[in-house]
């Protein structure tokens, strides 16, 4: 693929690695063991040794690919793995629809860029499966009917899930609080939380 | 919502993130939980040629207690890390107020103090108390270290004191004498994932019924997060009266500078400066044991 080049922008603008490294002292490049990323103007036409080559954990699989640093976890997961289990809503940290599990908390994927979640855990809605079945809190959603339209759901079951790691038996403000950073437009909230309540119970091996 | 290309760069000391940042400190901004910077950048408000990260600098991570009692929070501790600490819940009650009442579970687990505090809004969450605690910042530059007390970190809105090349790597809140007691208290529109209409905290020192020390501080009132001097200077060598309280509030509220914006009227904020002002006292004076 050929790559278009910007003669006013390419000269000076933008640090390679190469570049830096050349640019500061033998001392600091013996140093500079952290990892320089570089992104391309043009996504559809970059090539693809300009982009930064990450291994990402998802769901307990290693994915090696290659990513532009602008791109956030949210679209790599969608758009370059296709795990659209993870959804897009307002794409600035305000409704939750995107909620992925990183390191076994919950964070938005639309607020993460993918070249920092290398090292990590990621886990999203299709990794809360209990093999071919549903997993518990994804159990638990059915069983109380806790959505409308469904948008929000999986980002709501991933919170529930994040939330019943970090505290197991959850009072009903406990769950009101945690659920908080996920937005039901069709405002399904007193299902979900009693779905997030139910799951409390399965998770523990309670309740059917 | 497409941001424009930047340079990444994952130093693994503060000497080589201030190498990096000198190089072309204009184009360059250090990248902490990133949810204030991503924002700009998705919204197109800013652009920076290169991200500056601190995630993997492990010593700028950790949240020490420290045996006298002071608290040093690290560039990249979140407020989560502030908000689930035992030790804080139990010493500085008041940290951990404003740490909870910052957005929501998500935003916490990826946003740090420091990064609230370089944002340098009028209503950053953490600012009040962390002031009234008399907080100092550690930064470092490629020149080397300074202390800055919080008191003059911020100059205007999303404005500070620091440098391109600059990195906050701690923010030291000094041991508490004993008796202290300490809250902070917010109004938004509501309890989650939204910006405070007015926020105030205070730190106390109690003798049995009276308070010999009070700071009040106050966010989201002015250009900056401010001290209400007077308000405290109400409260001290006396016992905490309602009349005493409704003194204090009128006090913290001359000393606002409120503006009308989409979140609430001056009128309004005035009003809750008044009304947070007496109730934070009254928290922090139940909290202080001695
Ligand atoms: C949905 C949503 C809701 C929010 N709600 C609230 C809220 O209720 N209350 C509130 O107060 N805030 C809120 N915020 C704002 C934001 O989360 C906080 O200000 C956060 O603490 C910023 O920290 P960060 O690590 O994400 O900063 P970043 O975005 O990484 O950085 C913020 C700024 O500080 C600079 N910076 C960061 N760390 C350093 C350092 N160590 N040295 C020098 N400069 C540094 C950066 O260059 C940048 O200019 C919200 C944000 C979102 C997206
Ligand atoms: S899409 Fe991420 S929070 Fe809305
Ligand atoms: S079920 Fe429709 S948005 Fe929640």
């Amino acid at each position: 693929m050929p790559r278009k080049i910007d003669p006013k922008k390419e000269p000076d603008k933008g640090v390679t690695r190469r570049g830096f490294l050349g640019s500061v002292g033998a001392g600091a490049v013996a140093a500079a063991t952290g990892v320089a990323h570089r992104a391309e103007a043009v996504p559809e036409i970059t090539e693809p040794d300009e982009m930064v080559q990450v291994a990402l954990r998802i769901n307990g699989r290693t994915h090696r690919l290659l990513v532009e640093p602008r791109w956030t976890l949210l679209f790599v997961l969608r758009e370059r793995l296709a795990l659209t289990g993870t959804k897009v809503g307002c794409e600035r940290g305000e409704c939750g629809s995107c909620t992925v599990l990183i390191d076994g908390r919950t964070r938005y994927a639309c607020m993460t860029l993918a070249v920092e979640a290398e090292g990590t855990e990621i886990t999203t809605v299709e990794g809360l499966l209990d093999g071919e079945e549903l997993g518990e809190v994804q159990q638990a959603f059915v069983m109380e009917d806790a959505f409308q339209c469904g948008y929000c759901t999986s980002g709501q079951v991933v919170a529930a899930e994040g939330l019943l790691r970090a505290n197991p038996s959850p009072t009903l403000n406990d769950i009101r609080h945690g659920m908080s950073g996920n937005l039901c437009r069709c405002a399904a909230y007193v299902h979900i939380f009693k779905a997030v309540d139910h799951a409390a119970e399965l998770k523990k091996g309670g309740r059917q | 919502m497409s941001m424009r290309e930047f340079d990444f760069v994952e130093p693994t000391s503060v000497s080589e993130a201030c190498a990096l940042l000198a190089e072309d400190p204009d184009g360059s901004a250090v990248f902490a939980g990133g949810t204030d910077i991503l924002v700009d950048l998705k919204a197109g408000l800013k652009h920076h040629q290169r991200l500056v990260s601190l995630a993997r600098i492990e010593e700028l991570r950790a949240v020490e207690l420290t045996a006298d009692g002071a608290l040093r929070i690290g560039a990249t501790a979140t407020i989560n890390q502030i908000a689930r600490h035992q030790g804080i819940k139990e010493r500085f009650s008041g940290i951990n107020d404003a740490a909870m009442s910052l957005a929501a579970e998500q935003v916490r687990n990826q946003a740090t103090v420091a990064g609230n505090l370089c944002m340098a809004v009028p209503s950053a969450d953490m600012a009040p108390i962390l002031l009234a605690h008399g907080a100092t910042m550690r930064v470092v530059s490629p020149v080397g270290e300074r202390v800055v007390p919080l008191r003059e970190f911020f100059v205007g809105p999303r404005e500070t004191i620091l440098e391109a090349a600059d990195v906050v790597v701690a923010i030291d809140v000094p041991p508490p004498a004993p008796g202290t007691g300490d809250a902070s208290l917010r109004q938004g529109g509501r309890v989650s994932l939204s910006l405070p209409m007015a926020a105030v905290a205070a730190v106390v020192v109690m003798e049995k019924r009276i308070c010999r020390e009070a700071t009040v501080t106050l966010g989201a009132v002015a250009p900056t997060p401010i001290m209400a001097t007077a308000a405290g200077e109400v409260v001290t060598g006396n016992e905490l009266s309602e009349d005493v309280l409704r003194e204090a509030g009128e006090r913290a509220a001359e000393a606002a500078v409120p503006i009308d914006d989409l979140r609430a009227t001056k009128e309004y904020r005035l009003e809750l400066v008044k009304v947070l002002t007496r109730r934070v006292l009254q928290a922090a004076a139940d909290r202080a044991k001695g």
